[in-house]
């Protein structure tokens, strides 16, 4: 506070606590005969409030205490440096999302990421600085105007007061030391924290965590959002409202921070209580989502805390500053998109016809991907028109051409090959060059169902392996192969996908490529397994060969056939989804590939409809292999070199091949119904137990990899071994509970059954018995979850995982089939 | 470690019995040359050929479905016929192979499933041998050939097989569409 008053006081000579010392010496030993100063005016001598008389004496001297400064006419004033974080509870730990990509360039968007810290000092100080020193190496300072500070920095007094932000680029904790240095007081010491901010929108859950976080919703399904008062302590008891806004660009946040709520026309109101997530879940927007264009409609969602309708440093935001919206919604992937089309049909027969489909807008839309579909033995080009028009509707250009699967596997590819060149090359001639210069020959789809479907995967390998040469594209233009119901043939070594992101859709009534081990030339599975980059798997109960395209014969068989119709809204679906994602960088969409589909899918697929669905990022740099079976050679140990304790029965480690031929379950058999291996070249491994009762599956993890914070998921996939005694008992979807430990002996598991659960075989019959393929499936749990609410769980100090199973945590009986324990980006 | 025998697993069921398939009934046989050679692809030497025999056979429906694995072959003597439709619809094949054929001492006949491209010589005696299915007589033969075709080039090959698709699979007309250049 200014000391103004204390000299008023003195003037009237009724202030004790300043001493007429005229005509005496100071205490200090100052001479009082040397006031030079004009009579009556306040001043600082030697950093001493003093006031002159007008013989030139001492009239009166006040030391400063410690946290005092002496300032010329206002005497002691207050010099301590004040420091706060905004938007914040007093005296808290502020939690700073980790945003790594913070520079100057991003500094307009990334600031929101910040914490914002108000540097005061009392108003009457002029002059001299204050130090600004940050503890912590994940942690950044900048100015207000995008300048990064140096972690030690002075602040001129005179621009007090300002802002400073803080950001984090990696997890760690901080501390921000704000001191005056002429000044006695005790410095203001800040505490910060910085996390992973998970998405703050999803799904309410009965068991722990509570809440399922997820950016992606179908258009209606009611948008909750929450806020884990465990992770945001410094909010608790602080008021905000959510706004769900339209998404804009980094730049277009940048320039403008107002908030404008779009859901039911106002923000909904909360404050952050500090019971759990479950108690912080608001209804954020109940009814159905518009979506004006596109299949989904692209948004952020703000916490604002200020109440000021702009978004501010500090608040918690979702979308601003990334690619990625915060919130998405999706339409009804299978209806016709908004762009008329067009088909045509050129080129020199036999094996060079192609039947294609463009939007006929196509001129507005710049050059669009290229996707090519190889349609199978005895089928027809024509018979794709169902997915040529859908995907042309929604602006892709789609070539069907002749493929000459009747020699075989080697003709086939070779049509894709030069049919994909010739289409190219007849860009500027065909339709009087309406589609010249509209189609990127960089962004490729090929799509190949059965012998085509192999077809397509061996000629990319051709391509790589083989030097087979093209035109006018190359392997890299291949950004995606996708096969339905593919023969195998050759081996994978032939048919191989190599580095591509490779996609399998199958069904399990196919009464042609039927996937069961009776036959080496339908293990479809073994293409999947082969593929070296980022796979997928979309596998439908109840389909058959045939309804993937309009006109093949009936071959499907099993129960619960859900026909073609049904199938085609699936496939429109999936492909939608998925040439979205990787050719057009539309990252919502791997949600539908990602998710287990039994609790998200496409709007428009039944819930009847079951779907088995595995997904497996890029294993090079997206993935840390906890254990996928190949390296270790027994049950004991994982692949990443520690051990692995079973308290289970019938622990089998090997290869992913069933050895007998046949879909029914004999114990000498334990990998009855597995057709994902089956060669020296082809050797994919796995592991099979079963449980009758409380069971465990201890995965030790080395030192090297405890730090589990680094990745948003641990993910594995499992599969019910068809007609095992147990997978009949349980005659349905299948669960089990994933515990993480940490070094302190903590322990949290989340049962992953309202994730998504182990798809029961389908129960298709054959020699006396039911139950089709064995279905993987990928269950992905996010590890930041099982730090949520009350869980003491250091995930940056996991020492095991563990699988756990029987009553209590998920299904009482089982047998799986289980692979791939990885934690992921 | 478990043992995998798959190769014989695969081999004894993935390529049922053809057994149960009927013998293909003649329709029409037709010799036929070319200006230019044409690339015969249904075989593993994949032959340069300027001469030619078309049949076209009756078929039981459930034979002629084209399937992915499994399916019959249909062989005209040691090599596996190029089948240009399905047949499956209307009970009739159109089909050729290399060379001016003697049907009356060749026969048509369901050979054991396999990727044509991997029948090779041996592979295809193979086959003829296995058949019990006799020629047909020298006077259906007769009764049943049309006159030789003089042909231009591949195109004019399938131009005219999608003629006869026309004929005798009127069902799979598309495909035959598709022979002549597609819809223009």
């Amino acid at each position: 506070m200014p000391r103004l008053f204390l000299f008023l006081l003195f003037a009237c000579n009724t202030k004790s606590a300043i001493v007429d010392n005229r005509n005496n010496d100071t205490a200090d030993g100052r001479s009082t005969g040397d006031c030079e100063e004009p009579a009556g005016d306040l001043v600082c001598i030697d950093g001493a409030a003093t006031i002159c008389d007008a013989d030139g004496e001492v009239a009166s001297s006040e030391e400063c205490k410690p946290a005092e400064q002496c300032v010329d006419d206002i005497g002691c004033t207050d010099c301590t440096a004040g420091a706060t974080v905004l938007l914040s509870t007093e005296g808290s730990v502020a939690v700073v999302p980790v945003r790594p990509e913070a520079s100057r360039t991003s500094f307009g968007w990334e600031k929101y990421h910040m914490r914002a810290v108000r540097l005061t000092v009392d108003a009457e100080l002029k002059s001299g600085q204050i130090n600004l020193d940050l503890a912590g190496e994940t942690f950044t300072l900048w100015s207000s105007d995008g300048t990064q500070m140096d972690k030690s920095s002075s602040v001129a007094i005179s621009s007090l007061p300002l802002e400073v932000l803080v950001g984090a680029t990696g997890l760690g904790e901080a501390s921000l030391t704000v001191t005056n240095p002429d000044c006695g007081a005790d410095p203001a010491v800040l505490e910060f924290t910085s996390t992973q901010q998970p998405p703050i929108t999803g799904y309410p859950l009965s068991d722990f965590p509570f809440f399922e976080r997820v950016k992606v919703f179908n258009q209606n399904e009611v948008i909750r959002t929450t806020l884990d008062p465990a992770r945001h302590t410094d909010r608790i008891g602080l008021p905000y409202k959510v706004y769900i806004v339209d998404h804009k660009s980094p730049a277009e946040w940048a320039a403008d921070s107002a908030l404008i709520d779009i859901s039911l026309g106002t923000a909904e109101e909360g404050t952050v209580e500090a019971d759990g997530v479950a108690e912080n879940i608001v209804d954020a927007w109940i009814d159905e989502i518009p979506i004006p264009r596109g299949p989904s409609r692209p948004m952020d969602v703000i916490f604002d805390f200020n109440d000021n309708l702009q978004l501010d440093p500090g608040d918690i935001a979702i979308g601003p500053g990334d690619v990625q919206a915060g919130l998405t919604a999706v339409g009804d992937l299978a209806q016709t998109g908004p762009s008329s089309t067009t088909m045509f049909e050129h080129g020199s027969p036999p094996w060079n016809i192609q039947r294609v489909y463009y939007p006929e807008n196509i001129a507005d839309l710049g050059p669009v991907p290229l996707v090519v579909i190889s349609h199978g033995n005895g089928h027809n080009y024509t018979w794709y028109d169902y997915l040529g028009y859908h995907l042309a509707s929604w602006g892709y250009v789609v070539m069907a051409h002749t493929n000459n699967t009747g020699p075989g596997i080697e003709t086939a590819s070779t049509t894709t090959l030069t049919n994909t060149d010739s289409f190219l090359a007849a860009i500027d001639m065909v339709e009087d060059g309406v589609l010249s210069g509209q189609v990127d020959s960089s962004r490729i789809v090929w799509i190949g169902h059965s012998r085509g479907g192999e077809g397509v995967a061996r000629a990319y390998d051709r391509m790589v392996d083989e030097g087979y040469s093209t035109y006018l594209y190359g392997p890299g233009d291949i950004i995606l192969i996708s096969s339905i119901a593919p023969t195998i043939f050759y081996s994978v070594e032939e048919s191989d996908p190599h580095d591509r992101p490779y996609h399998l859709f199958a069904g399990a009534a196919d009464g042609d490529v039927h996937g069961a081990p009776s036959s080496q030339y339908v293990q479809f599975f073994r293409i999947l397994s082969a593929a070296e980059s980022t796979s997928q798997m979309t596998y439908l109960q109840g389909v058959g060969h045939n309804e993937f395209n309009c006109c093949g014969f009936n071959d499907a068989t099993g129960p619960d056939l859900i026909g073609r119709e049904a199938t085609q809204v699936v496939s429109k679906s999936y492909y939608l989804a998925l040439i979205r994602a990787y050719a057009s960088n539309d990252q919502a969409m791997m949600d539908f590939i990602s998710r287990r589909a039994d609790v998200f899918r496409p709007l428009g697929i039944a819930d009847d409809v079951i779907i088995a669905n595995t997904y497996r990022p890029d294993p090079e740099g997206e993935m840390q292999i906890i254990d996928d079976f190949q390296s270790g050679t027994t049950e004991g140990e994982s692949a990443a070199g520690d051990s692995v304790i079973f308290d289970v029965d019938a622990v089998f480690e090997g290869t992913l091949a069933d050895n007998d031929g046949t879909l029914n379950y004999r114990s000498s058999d334990p990998m009855n119904g597995m057709t994902q291996a089956g060669y020296s070249y082809d050797e994919n491994r796995g592991l099979m137990f079963s449980w009758d009762t409380e069971g465990t599956a201890t995965w030790l993890i080395p030192s090297s990899m405890r730090d589990f914070s680094t990745h948003t998921w641990i993910s594995f996939r499992a599969a019910q071994i068809t007609r095992h005694p147990n997978t009949q008992a349980t005659a349905g979807s299948l669960s089990t509970t994933v515990v993480l430990v940490d070094g302190s002996g903590n322990e949290q598991g989340i049962a992953h059954h309202e994730f998504g659960g182990i798809t029961t075989p389908y129960a298709r019959s054959s020699s006396g018995g039911a139950g089709w393929s064995n279905e993987f499936n990928t269950i992905r749990l996010r590890i930041s979850d099982f730090a949520s609410g009350d869980s003491n769980v250091d995930t940056q100090d996991i020492v095991a995982v563990r699988i756990m199973m029987g009553p209590g945590f998920g299904s009482d009986v089982g047998a799986i089939g289980f692979d791939d324990l990885a934690l992921e980006k | 470690m478990q043992i995998l025998k798959p190769a014989l697993v695969a081999l004894a069921v993935a390529f049922g019995s053809t057994a149960h398939a009927t013998a293909p009934e003649l329709i029409l046989s037709q010799s036929f040359s070319l200006s230019q050679a044409h690339s015969y692809l249904w075989t593993k030497e994949k032959p340069e050929i300027t001469e030619g025999t078309i049949v076209v056979v009756g078929v039981e429906s459930e034979d002629a479905q084209v399937r992915q694995v499994g399916g019959p072959v249909l062989y005209v003597g040691p090599v596996p016929a190029e089948r240009v439709n399905n047949g499956d619809m209307d009970g009739a094949i159109i089909a050729f192979v290399p060379g001016h054929i003697d049907l009356s001492k060749t026969p048509i006949y369901w050979g054991p499933p396999t990727l044509p491209e991997r029948v090779d010589e041996k592979a295809g005696a193979a086959a003829l041998r296995s058949t019990r299915v006799a020629p047909h007589s020298k006077a259906t033969i007769d009764a049943l050939r049309k006159p030789a075709a003089q042909l231009n080039d591949t195109a004019d090959l399938y131009r005219h097989l999608a003629n006869l698709i026309d004929t005798h699979a009127p069902s799979e007309r598309e495909r035959a569409q598709g022979y002549r250049g597609g819809l223009r």
